[in-house]
């Protein structure tokens, strides 16, 4: 079976993006308020699912953690999505991919919805939202192309997270059916955001990773954007907010529990795996 | 604050993987021991500490890259919101 090029694939998923086009502004009609009585956040993807932790828990106060797990999930989106935006907004007249530059004006478009129905959805109902506590600092200098690798790399580690949650929740009949509804719109839009990120990743690895020393760069760079994704699951203001003593502890504990470090291994990080294993990049994280 | 401030300078003091001893006035950024790796940790330690929740921005970095600018900016005036 031939392999379709990318130019082929994006064409699909230009098609796609209009055929289905979902306009987020008006689509959701949003309830007065969200019943805090049930889960918020699949209980098998939360925070705490398969730790030592876990067992202390009882079911209320994991539906109350439910609440502001899914409020950090969003909050990432809401945040990772303006970041993305901003990325690419950057690069995109500097991308060497020719007609397939045209997907990113759809991207971007999408995007900018998820980050409004994210943002709107933790004010709604949470009242507030996550802030992101990471800071970009000063970066060694790269070349143009390692950094148009890196950028889309970094979006697709995000991606490829976001929609394990995505799955998790919108599958899961426990959970809130206006949750399982903005999870499933954002999983039909990032599922194709994905299918581009991924066949995009190949044209510019093969100009950024031309020695050794730019893959040293970017296995680095890599394995950070990994970590802080990972740790930023195990927020400790969702703890306080869900009223769990001592949350920085709690955030450590989890970290360190072999079940959890499995989880990200071998579920919530599998996607990752995947791509950068076919671009013959080895990463090697720990949180 | 001054027990959550101590708890403060021993968690930065464990996290210290270079060779050197912390000082109060040591630039944390400068002497490369924040990282945009350990920085959301140690701004979330100082929240959980102080009480005080941290709004990250460009100007943050000239408000925590000292301890002794963190004692004065957030244990000093949590302190102070307090009595």
């Amino acid at each position: 079976m031939n392999k379709i090029s990318f130019a082929e694939r994006t064409k699909k998923l230009i098609e796609l993006s209009n055929k289905n086009y979902l306009r987020a502004f008006s689509h959701f009609k949003w309830p007065e308020s969200l019943n805090e009585k049930e889960f918020w956040f699949s209980p098998d993807a939360l925070s705490i699912a398969g730790s030592a932790i876990e067992q202390e828990m009882t079911i209320e106060q994991k539906i109350r953690l439910s609440k502001w797990e899914c409020i950090n999930s969003f909050s990432l989106n809401n945040n990772g999505e303006r970041e993305l935006i901003q990325e690419v907004s950057r690069v995109m007249n500097e991308l060497p991919i020719g007609e397939t530059k045209e997907y990113l004006y759809h991207l971007i478009d999408e995007e900018n919805q998820h980050m409004w129905y994210f943002n709107k959805f933790c004010k709604k109902y949470a009242g507030k939202i996550y802030i992101d506590k990471n800071l970009q600092f000063k970066q060694e200098k790269i070349s143009k192309e390692l950094d148009h690798f890196l950028v889309f790399s970094r979006i697709l580690i995000f991606e490829e997270i976001g929609h394990y949650y995505n799955i998790m929740n919108s599958n899961d009949d426990r959970v809130h059916s206006f949750v399982r509804e903005i999870n499933k719109a954002h999983y039909n839009e990032e599922a194709r955001h994905i299918t581009y990120g991924r066949k995009l990743l190949e044209p510019l690895a093969e100009l950024a990773l031309t020695s050794k020393t730019e893959i040293k760069k970017a296995t680095n760079e890599l394995n950070k954007s990994i970590i802080l994704n990972i740790r930023s699951l195990y927020n400790p203001a969702m703890y306080r907010d869900a009223g769990l003593g001592n949350p920085m502890q709690i955030r450590s504990l989890l970290l360190e529990d072999e079940s959890r470090k499995n989880i990200h291994e071998n579920t919530i990080l599998q996607g990752v795996k995947k791509v950068f294993m076919k671009l013959d990049l080895s990463l090697n994280w720990s949180v | 604050m001054e027990k959550q401030y101590n708890e403060l300078v021993d968690w930065i003091r464990q996290k210290n993987k270079k060779n050197k001893p912390i000082s109060e006035e040591m630039d944390l950024v400068e002497e490369d021991i924040l990282d945009s790796l350990l920085f959301a940790e140690y701004v979330m330690m100082i929240e959980d500490l102080s009480g005080i929740e941290i709004e990250v921005g460009d100007e943050l970095l000239d408000k925590i890259r000292t301890l002794a600018l963190v004692k004065n900016n957030y244990f000093n005036a949590a302190y102070n919101k307090e009595n």
